[in-house]
């Protein structure tokens, strides 16, 4: 697990990679909170590219940035998820509060096998 | 191990049990990789060569088992490190069972406990027996204040449309 982060256009944003549990989640919070006091910048750009896991530990992290940023009149995108890690942002309602990048269609995700 | 027995409803057809393991865990927040590992590897190594769950269906399971184990750290325990959650995985034929039991605190409401709630503080989502409902054919959840609370989850195998069917197990 590892997270980074990056300002363009008045937007940060927050790459982080592996799975998104109870564990990583207090200490990404911690970053992310650090990160958004630090910076001007008015968006927040999650970076799932390098997600491959995420529960619900993960999700209320995102949340509550959310309602900072819009708080401060900023938007909210999520980016990169692959499909099974947007099947949960679908499920999670998420699409009616931010923007969700789809994943990409040609990415296998119900076909193969273990 | 458990003080509460699980009521599986169409377990008859679940068939022969081919394996089982049991696994007992400090409820640390680091452990619930170890869980979900656990139940990854048994579904990757297959019981028999043709008991089989796509990669998408086991991440599925694996979002199911991370909410069960976690809410047995966060809310049975209170994350104290002394205490054991006992997961058990049983393969059978045709399903697949993963229990998460604790000793902990209980869930005085189930039904309430099982809605989704996006007010509850805002970095907990409420969402996880949402996702425990979504992503498993059942849900059992049995539990009292103080008892603890045991958590089954069902995930029923595929079945291949030209097999013939089977004779039941018993």
């Amino acid at each position: 697990m590892s997270f980074s982060f990056q300002i363009h256009n008045n937007t940060v944003w927050a790459a982080i990679s592996g799975e998104v549990d109870m564990r990583v989640a207090p200490l990404w919070r911690s970053a992310l909170d650090r990160e958004l006091a630090a910076s001007l910048a008015r968006n927040l750009t999650f970076d799932f590219s390098e997600v491959s896991f995420v529960d619900s530990s993960g999700l209320g992290v995102v949340l509550g940035r959310y309602k900072k940023v819009v708080s401060r009149g900023g938007r909210v995108r999520i980016v990169g998820a692959n499909r099974q890690v947007y099947k949960i942002l679908e499920l999670s309602g998420f699409a009616k509060l931010m923007e969700i990048e789809p994943p990409e269609q040609n990415v296998a995700g119900g076909v193969e096998k273990c | 191990m458990l003080n509460f027995q699980a009521e599986i409803a169409g377990k008859a057809a679940f068939g022969a049990e081919l394996n089982f393991a049991e696994l007992k865990f400090a409820a640390r927040a680091e452990n619930v990789a170890l869980a979900r590992s656990l139940v990854a590897a048994l579904i990757a190594a297959r019981p028999e060569a043709n008991w089989d769950i796509t990669v998408a269906v086991l991440e599925e399971i694996k979002v199911a088992v991370s909410e069960a184990v976690s809410n047995a750290v966060i809310h049975g325990y209170a994350e104290d490190p002394t205490r054991l959650v006992t997961l058990s995985v049983r393969q059978y034929q045709f399903a697949l069972l993963v229990q998460v039991a604790d000793e902990g605190v209980g869930i005085a409401d189930i039904a309430k406990a099982r809605e989704p709630d996006f007010t509850t503080g805002q970095e907990h989502l409420g969402l996880g027996f949402a996702f425990m409902e979504s992503f498993m054919d059942e849900l059992d959840i049995r539990s009292a204040p103080g008892r603890g609370t045991l958590v089954s989850l069902v995930r029923l195998l595929p079945q291949p449309e030209e097999a013939a069917p089977r004779a039941e197990q018993l």
